[in-house]
């Protein structure tokens, strides 16, 4: 079997398989270069083709004396602060990722590791994300006081679950409750439909874990925008869809403009259009106020 | 497409599992919402155009559903009656497999061709889903 590996980008071989191992075992292919041979959909990392190989340590090579050191991780994806959390402290370790999703996300994506488990992304999620979801909720239990408040009220919620006697007491243990279980459901359904539409799009070059992560790291960050009150949650979409589109190309390793079209497909199949209509509106103001 | 039963690899995301979860917990969330007579999310897209988006009727669907009126269910959004049997399906499999700790189903390769045709299949079916919901009024 001939299999062809990616190296700077580029197309190289075909080589014959036991020549691409011996590669691997020579360390000029790593666990995430992309390979494929006949019969292949898309490329993949070379360890989701050959996971027994990944997991063997080098031939030949000698353990470093004294020492118990990890594996190097691939380079250039050592990924970002929040999972160097055991040299980083806590809190560097999140305002740095914040801060790297929100305003450097190509290069904070470039170096996010694509695999090594969905619990480190998901607590980042839980912690930053749910952080930010309770303050919006808080200020829509605010705005639900304000009478002739157009929106969805979460006061008549209350009552038909018969939670009523306390009022905004029950309105914040039924959002303490609830937000947890939204960000876990949001990630996980979020990122299936993202993954499904990647596969549609033929921009899945990695796997459905690597898709959650980006995922995960960009909700986190961008529902912090709900500490915005009142066009917060507009911001968070936008910042979301920007980020993880960022996000998905980087990762995935494919076109800006595929992983955009990705990102946006499950939005606009419900509810992105609102999006769409927003811009359309603040464009047309700003155009309008621009003209006097 | 080629399958194979195959053992968890170490470290590897366990989806039966997962999407068990999810889809449980998003169902009974659903259920509960419903349950309590609570208001449907409204549709920006419909509201704007008149017209109905893809996914307009998924609530009505998942009440008849939840209620075995399958029939009325499929009428109001074919697409996501779909979606919630295969989900039933989908869960079933995973009970089983999770419970009896039998081997996964995994699609091992998947050819260029194959790949095309089910992309071809996923928008067609998208987009006459859509048709009919437009048509219908909804």
């Amino acid at each position: 079997m001939n299999w062809y590996y990616s190296e700077n980008n580029q197309r190289r071989g075909p080589v014959p398989q036991d020549e691409l191992e011996q590669m691997a075992r020579e360390g000029k292919i790593t666990p995430d270069t992309l390979v494929w041979s006949e019969g292949m959909a898309n490329w993949q990392p070379y360890r989701e083709m050959f996971p027994a190989e990944v997991m063997q340590p080098s031939a030949g090579v000698p353990s470093l004396p004294g020492t118990d050191l990890p594996p190097s991780p691939v380079a250039g994806r050592d990924g970002p602060p929040w999972e160097q959390r055991g040299s980083v402290e806590l809190g560097q370790a999140i305002v740095g990722t914040v801060k790297g999703v929100l305003f450097e996300p190509d290069q904070l994506f470039a170096r996010m590791k694509c695999e090594g488990g969905i619990v480190n992304p998901l607590q980042y999620a839980l912690l930053v994300g749910g952080a930010g979801m309770f303050v919006g909720s808080i200020y829509n239990i605010i705005y639900q006081k304000v009478e002739g408040y157009p929106g969805f009220s979460g006061n008549h919620a209350i009552e038909r679950l018969h939670l009523t006697g306390s009022g905004v007491a029950s309105e914040l243990m039924l959002a303490i409750f609830l937000v947890p279980i939204l960000v876990v459901l949001f990630t996980f359904i979020m990122s299936g439909l993202l993954h499904i539409c990647l596969m549609i799009l033929g921009g899945a070059a990695k796997s459905f874990e690597t898709t959650f992560r980006v995922v995960c790291y960009s909700f986190g960050s961008a529902e912090l925008f709900q500490v915005i009150p009142m066009c917060g949650w507009f911001i968070v979409i936008v910042w979301y869809a920007i980020s993880t589109s960022v996000g998905i190309a980087k990762a995935h390793e494919i076109s800006t403009g595929k992983a955009v079209a990705a990102v946006l497909l499950p939005l606009m199949l419900c509810c992105g259009v609102l999006v769409a209509c927003v811009s359309l509106l603040v464009g047309l103001l700003a155009a309008a106020s621009g003209a006097h | 497409m080629p399958m194979e039963w195959r053992r968890l690899r170490e470290k590897e995301i366990d989806h039966e599992f997962l999407w068990l979860a999810v889809s449980t917990v998003s169902i009974a969330l659903g259920v509960v919402w419903l349950k309590a007579g609570l208001p449907a999310p409204g549709c920006v897209f419909h509201n704007f155009t008149g017209f109905a988006c893809p996914t307009c009727g998924g609530t009505r669907c998942l009440r008849d559903f939840v209620a075995g009126h399958y029939w009325a269910a499929f009428v109001w959004n074919p697409l996501v009656f779909c979606v919630l049997v295969w989900t039933v399906l989908f869960d079933l499999y995973a009970i089983l497999v999770l419970f009896l700790r039998l081997p996964r189903a995994r699609i091992s390769h998947v050819s260029s061709g194959t790949a095309t045709g089910l992309r071809v299949v996923a928008v067609a079916m998208i987009a006459a889903n859509w048709m009919y919901l437009i048509a219908a009024g909804r």
